[in-house]
């Protein structure tokens, strides 16, 4: 081999590693900074809608997300533990023998308050960062914050804030009234088999599961008996694993004679 | 029902003679944070402001049921929104924002239920939700409610089907089709984007006669009932899958006259799937055989399933011997023979989709797993858990009584087979003058809670007093029995070679009463864990000629 053979191939060798860097960081430039870019490179700008959209749906579905786990509430307050989440008892009883007192009778109603109660100050913060936004790209911003609304609805969670926005750069004005943001989930379907369990439980005493796998292919429905008495309701959609799960505590038979009629 | 009604009967019996605390106040919180429930004590209950009242939390001297309908009383909260109804209280109600009446829910005006025609389709629910929920969902869909349908089945067959067909039109100077209802297709001739519109009832869009650029394929979709269906190349529906037919299947709307076995599972030529029978359309898997397209009748029954099953000889699922969709049978995860062993646990199993779930009946027996085929043709078998109704059955002196299925689930020992022994309030005994045929014990051996006294309170029913008379002389050392008195129990206290064994020998054999009772007595666990004594030291208690306990002579 001759000298200058092994001179060259290092020389190549180091070449390739400085374009191979390079090449690395502007996959890394490009990759974190690929919103703006795109924008810039396609002079495509979110419209207040899409920005609030964007800006909001993730805390939605968290939040979604967060309740599924716990019977339908952020802090869930009468709980059991179970899979490492605390469920509310939506159907509950203190004493043996007896049927469960349903504790949520409106339970679409109590899920879409606590949703809009949990991105409320996300979305006044979105708007703020909104109006913030347009402002730095020389639009004159006139925001005013309105009522909230969040309705359950099959296949979909619809988010509405009537808000007003009004948005001018010279001669041109936008105006904005509402803003949705809509959510594709199934929780409405799933909240309202879990208001038929919470039924059955506070009329018989005990659901039976299969019963809801039946008339539902759609649908998994599991009862997991926690403590004696104590089970948890599992309502699965099979096609995206989405699920809703509660407690319920109802017609309990005590361990041996009881010595208290309250457990 | 009837059974039901006395249960509850010998319930009350049972806890008067228990004797068991029970609820003395109704709080309208406690502090586990549960709305409207009777406590022992005031001291259960929550303090504080209720934010939604403003006032402070009340406590009420009396149950909830009796308390006024501005408290606890139960009574029927509607949801004015959704038109739903649901039993509770008045306090929960109001503060979900509810309306309530003091009266059940079959009395409420707006619970009672009617026939709601939505479009071609029928549901069974009330007036509001007919009117205000549907419409919202369905605005574009004629809606009607008929009260007076109070029939389910009355008003599912009154849905009004809606004639479907081929809905010819030209767009863009090409005709084309869509499949669908008359009235979409009236809909449609509105919109300007569309001529020459027409409606072609019970046509599929690939009829020739139609002249539309809708052709017939060899692709297939899965539709909303989960049958496997034809797709035309205008990706409109067409008949049920079926690979023998020829292009009449492709004109007009037709049923499927294929069968390739129950349900059509796993079915290669037919795609008229049946869910009830186990099977359900989706898109093909490895392994998966089909004439045409990429979707399948899918066989939802258990046959992966290799755990326990009832339905084959082994106790195991085997490749033939398997749970079909539906199905749900029991089974028990005691590890000995005895499915009542300490911590064994009854299951309901369920086979859904080709999934088995498990549902446990009760950790302590308080609920246990009855099966039964319903169809013997298939074994088929349907299983529930059922409340254990064991809390009488030492209390039955006849076996007549004790046997009533009815009324509980025990099962008699005739006293021949246990020495003579019966149960007593005071517990065991075998006095040969008694009447007593035998005793009456628990069918399903129930488990007692480890945390609490239940264990020796419900197992005392098997605990037996022998007395026996011991002499000892001024300077002898030890106690001594003597046969030759009259009715002296000296095998209380003695081996089978006659030794003194402090009541060892006649403690154990009392251990099969003992057993039957529940979780009592020396016994191996459901883990199979051997039982065993451990401490024989207070087997004999000495008393003076009284009966007295701690006397010394």
């Amino acid at each position: 081999m001759k000298r200058g053979e092994f001179s060259d191939k290092r020389g190549q060798v180091t070449i390739f590693i400085i374009i191979a860097i390079i090449i690395v960081s502007l996959v890394l430039l490009i990759y974190s900074f690929y919103p703006q870019i795109k924008s810039t490179l396609t002079g495509q700008e979110k419209n207040p809608s899409e920005y609030i959209q964007t800006c909001i749906e993730e805390d939605i579905s968290d939040a979604v997300d967060t309740l599924s786990l716990q019977g339908g509430s952020i802090s869930p307050e009468n709980t059991v533990l179970y899979n490492n989440s605390n469920i509310e008892y939506l159907c509950y009883t203190t004493e043996y023998y007896r049927n469960c007192m349903i504790q949520q009778p409106l339970l679409k109603r109590h899920i879409e308050t606590e949703i809009k109660e949990e991105i409320s100050d996300e979305v006044d913060a979105c708007f703020s960062a909104m109006k913030e936004s347009y402002e730095k790209k020389g639009y004159t911003v006139k925001l005013k914050s309105g009522d909230k609304k969040v309705q359950l609805l099959p296949n979909r969670i619809i988010s509405t804030f009537n808000y007003s926005l009004s948005l001018t750069k010279g001669e041109s004005v936008e105006d904005y009234d509402s803003f949705n943001v809509i959510l594709n989930n199934n929780l409405y379907e799933l909240v309202a088999i879990a208001g038929s369990i919470i039924n059955w439980e506070a009329t018989y005493g005990d659901a039976d599961v299969t019963t809801y796998m039946t008339y539902y292919p759609e649908l998994k429905a599991e009862k997991k008996l926690i403590s004696s008495g104590n089970k948890v309701y599992v309502i699965t959609e099979r096609e995206t694993g989405n699920r809703f799960q509660f407690a319920s505590r109802s017609q309990v038979w005590p361990a041996g004679y009881p010595t208290s009629l309250i457990i | 029902m009837e059974r039901g009604k006395t249960l509850i009967l010998s319930i009350v019996v049972l806890l008067v003679l228990t004797g068991v605390a029970s609820a003395t106040v109704c709080c309208e919180k406690t502090t586990g944070g549960a709305w409207c429930q009777n406590a022992e004590s005031e001291s259960d209950c929550a303090t504080g402001i209720n934010p939604v009242t403003g006032a402070e939390y009340r406590t009420v001297e009396t149950l909830c049921d009796l308390t006024g309908s501005d408290f606890c009383k139960l009574g029927t909260c509607i949801d004015d929104e959704e038109g739903a109804c649901s039993s509770t209280a008045y306090l929960i109600c109001t503060a979900a924002k509810g309306t309530w009446k003091d009266a059940a829910e079959a009395d409420v005006e707006q619970c009672q239920l009617g026939c709601c025609l939505i479009g071609s389709q029928a549901s069974f629910i009330t007036e509001t939700r007919c009117l205000n929920v549907m419409s919202i969902l369905y605005p574009n869909v004629n809606i009607e409610y008929k009260s007076s349908i109070n029939n389910e089945l009355v008003c599912l067959a009154s849905a009004n089907l809606e004639d479907e067909g081929a809905c010819v039109y030209t767009s863009e100077s090409i005709v084309t089709c869509a499949f669908e209802t008359k009235e979409e297709c009236q809909t449609r001739a509105k919109n300007s984007a569309y001529s020459d519109v027409s409606f072609h009832k019970d046509y599929l869009c690939t009829a020739e006669d139609l002249k539309t650029n809708c052709a017939k394929t060899k692709e297939t979709a899965c539709d909303d009932s989960y049958n496997v269906r034809f797709v035309d190349s205008c990706g409109n529906f067409a008949n049920i899958y079926d690979s023998s037919v020829d292009d009449s299947y492709w004109t007009t709307v037709q049923s499927p006259d294929c069968s390739d076995g129950e349900g059509n599972k796993d079915s290669a030529t037919c795609g008229d799937c049946d869910y009830i029978s186990g099977s359900m359309c989706k898109e093909t898997e490895t392994g998966d055989t089909v004439d045409y397209g990429n979707y399948i009748c899918n066989d939802l029954d258990c046959n992966s399933y290799t755990g326990s099953y009832n339905g084959s000889d082994t106790g195991y699922a085997t490749g033939t011997d398997y749970p079909r969709h539906g199905e749900t049978w029991c089974a028990s995860d005691s590890l000995t023979s005895d499915k009542d062993a300490p911590g064994a646990t009854y299951y309901r199993l369920a086979c859904y989709n080709g999934e088995v779930t498990p549902e446990a009946c009760d950790s302590t027996r308080q609920k246990v797993c009855s099966e039964a085929i319903i169809d013997e043709t298939s074994d088929f078998r349907e299983a529930n858990c059922v409340t254990n109704i064991w809390q009488d059955c030492t209390f039955q002196n006849t076996s007549e009584d004790c046997l009533d299925t009815s009324l509980r689930d025990c099962v008699w020992l005739d006293k021949t087979e246990y020495n003579g022994y019966y149960f007593t309030e005071n517990g065991l005994k075998n006095e040969t003058s008694s009447t007593y045929e035998g005793m009456c014990v628990p069918l399903y051996k129930p488990g007692f809670s480890s945390t609490d006294d239940s264990t020796t309170d419900n197992c005392g029913y098997s605990s037996s007093i022998c007395y026996v008379k011991m002499e000892k002389g001024l300077t002898d050392k030890a106690w001594e029995c003597l046969n030759e008195w009259s009715n002296n129990n000296c095998s209380c206290i003695d081996d089978a070679d006659g030794n003194y064994d402090g009541g060892v020998t006649w403690a154990k054999s009392l251990n099969p009463i003992c057993t039957q009772l529940g979780d009592c007595g020396v016994k191996n666990n459901s883990n199979n864990f051997e039982g065993y004594y451990t401490d024989y030291s207070d087997l004999i208690i000495l008393t003076n000629r009284s009966g007295d306990e701690n006397a010394t002579a």
